[in-house]
């Protein structure tokens, strides 16, 4: 597996403005950092299409809608997945992707990300259902999905409630 | 029938004997370090010291998604102006008022003299106008006297004005390499250039050249047309300017001669806390320029706003420096080095209004020079009243200069 060797810039996680979730207390102007902002970052690069980003045509690695999920198998996936976390997402000192369940027929595929921060030695995991119907499930099952993302065991919505 | 025989004649000929010029983009947009740019300016602290909340430069972060789509749009934006033909320019410029200037021919002095014989002889010598004269060097130029001109009297010589005739900025020419007359001119012994130039001549205005020209002319509020009569007078009445955002107010300060200009808005020369929303107030470089640049500029102001220019105060600096230097420079040379550099990167009129890491710059400064690696130690004080710098609170009116009492200390 090609994986791009860290630098100094990579090394530096700093805060940011998530995109994830769209809605929250604050109208969607979630400031994050350390932590929370790598998670951000993770969900960011695996909902965003390659392509979709102009600036950077080869970030994101999200299905097109309606892809059946049958096309990946889970070893796919992880490896996909795991590159290009390690290529996109800044900050991040180990990196452990892991497929829990795999259903191809319902188009259900759980993950489970562990990561080490640069900044803190502190083992963080997220854990969510990858939907093959991304937008389906953004515009019908918004609650479901959201109650799916979970880091360490925790609802994650990028601000602290 | 015909016309696709016609046609298809055309394509060929066309393919054969191509007339088009690729034309250079007018605008060049390079997105990468156009994003890069954004990105960095949104991660700079903040003016109360603390990290920015956009520190983070991931492209999938809400900051860095926005900023890929505006960079995106700045980028169709600048196609959509780089397929505009240049004629739209041309003549949108003179719907503005401004033409696109012409080139000019250069013209030079010759030096006509009268043959001996004239001269014993009393007789004037009479140089008619448009009086061909080569170069003896370069066959393709020469040179057309503008007026008819004689020497009469006791004068050997007489200078009249030539014509260059190559159109553009002025060929390289050498002292006396204009000295050869195709036809014979009754009672002149020769002629030679003396190096004196009266117009350098001028090549045609490129469209870039245009552009920034009506830029500073929309600016300045005269479409770049101040001179008046040849003259440049902000005292004159039909002289047109004015000053609205802080960069108007650089403008004309650096026309009017000042090497270094501060715009301060909303600060009050003198005082350190308080807003003056109505304020502009303008610190200058060299001092002497203070009283011209408030005379010339307070009619260009917009009436509600106060105005004020201030000399800029000199903070003259010295102490001890330690220096590394490489093993090939000689210990008496490395003063001479450090000073270069002090006098090309960090004394007025160069240098940073207030420096608050004034250290930072002149150790940067020195090890920017190639002899010098590495600034290890640094005693600054003031040199009239020895406070040391860390002492010194810096306003933005204020310059450091590095005196010549500055001690350098090597270490090798």
């Amino acid at each position: 597996m090609t994986v791009i060797l860290p630098n100094s810039a990579y090394e530096f996680v700093g805060s940011a403005w998530s995109l994830f979730p769209p809605d929250s207390d604050r109208a969607g102007l979630n400031y994050v950092d350390g932590t929370r902002r790598i998670t951000a970052g993770i969900l960011a690069v695996c909902l965003i299409q390659q392509g979709e980003d102009p600036i950077h045509p080869s970030y994101g690695m999200a299905p097109d809608l309606f892809e059946p999920l049958s096309n990946y198998t889970p070893q796919l996936w992880v490896y996909h997945a795991e590159k290009i976390i390690l290529q996109w997402v800044p900050g991040i000192e180990k990196l452990h992707v892991d497929v829990t369940k795999h259903n191809a027929t319902e188009n259900q595929l759980f993950a489970e990300i562990q990561f080490i921060p640069m900044t803190e030695p502190d083992l963080n995991t997220l854990t969510w259902n990858y939907y093959a119907y991304q937008g389906a499930a953004w515009e019908g099952e918004y609650d479901r999905f959201l109650q799916d993302v979970n880091l360490n065991g925790q609802p994650f919505f990028g601000l602290e409630r | 029938m015909n016309e696709y025989v016609q046609y298809y004649d055309l394509r060929q000929q066309i393919e054969a004997t191509p007339l088009l010029i690729p034309k250079p983009p007018l605008y060049n947009f390079e997105d990468g370090a156009t994003y890069a740019a954004h990105m960095d300016m949104l991660a700079q602290p903040l003016p109360n010291g603390e990290p920015s909340p956009f520190s983070s430069k991931e492209p999938g972060s809400g900051h860095g998604v926005l900023m890929a789509v505006v960079t995106h749009l700045q980028r169709a934006h600048a196609h959509e102006f780089n397929l505009v033909p240049d004629v739209w320019w041309i003549e949108w410029f003179r719907a503005l008022g401004a033409e696109m200037q012409q080139a000019e021919y250069p013209v030079i002095n010759l030096v006509f003299e009268r043959s001996p014989e004239a001269v014993f002889s009393r007789v004037t010598a009479t140089i008619p106008a448009n009086t061909e004269i080569r170069s003896t060097r370069d066959p393709n130029i020469a040179a057309y006297t503008l007026y008819e001109d004689g020497i009469y009297g006791d004068q050997q010589t007489v200078t009249i004005p030539a014509r260059i005739n190559v159109l553009g900025t002025l060929p390289n020419l050498r002292i006396g390499e204009m000295a050869e007359l195709p036809r014979f001119l009754s009672f002149v012994g020769g002629v030679q250039n003396d190096g004196s130039v009266v117009s350098p001549g001028k090549d045609p205005e490129t469209l870039v050249q245009a552009m920034m020209r009506v830029r500073d002319g929309l600016r300045s509020g005269s479409l770049a047309q101040d001179p008046i009569d040849g003259n440049f007078d902000p005292t004159n009445d039909r002289f047109q300017a004015r000053c609205i955002t802080d960069a108007d107010f650089a403008y004309w300060a650096k026309r009017l001669g000042c090497d270094k200009v501060n715009v301060l808005s909303a600060i009050q020369y003198g005082v350190t806390n308080g807003v003056f929303a109505d304020l502009t107030t303008l610190v200058v470089y060299p001092s002497t320029l203070q009283e011209l640049v408030f005379n010339s500029m307070v009619g260009m102001t917009v009436e509600p706003r106060r105005f004020d220019v201030r000399s800029a105060e000199l903070i003259p600096i010295d102490g001890t420096i330690t220096v590394k230097v490489i093993p090939s420079v000689a210990e008496r040379d490395v003063f001479d080095i450090v000073a270069t550099a002090i006098a090309a990167k960090v004394n007025p009129p160069y240098g940073i209004w207030g420096d608050p890491n004034f250290s930072a710059t002149l150790a940067t400064a020195l090890e920017e020079s190639f002899s010098i690696y590495a600034v290890p130690e640094m005693q600054l004080k003031h040199a009239e009243t020895g406070e040391p710098l860390s002492a010194i609170v810096a306003q933005p009116w204020h310059l450091f200069e590095i005196q010549k009492t500055l001690e350098v200390v090597t270490v090798r």
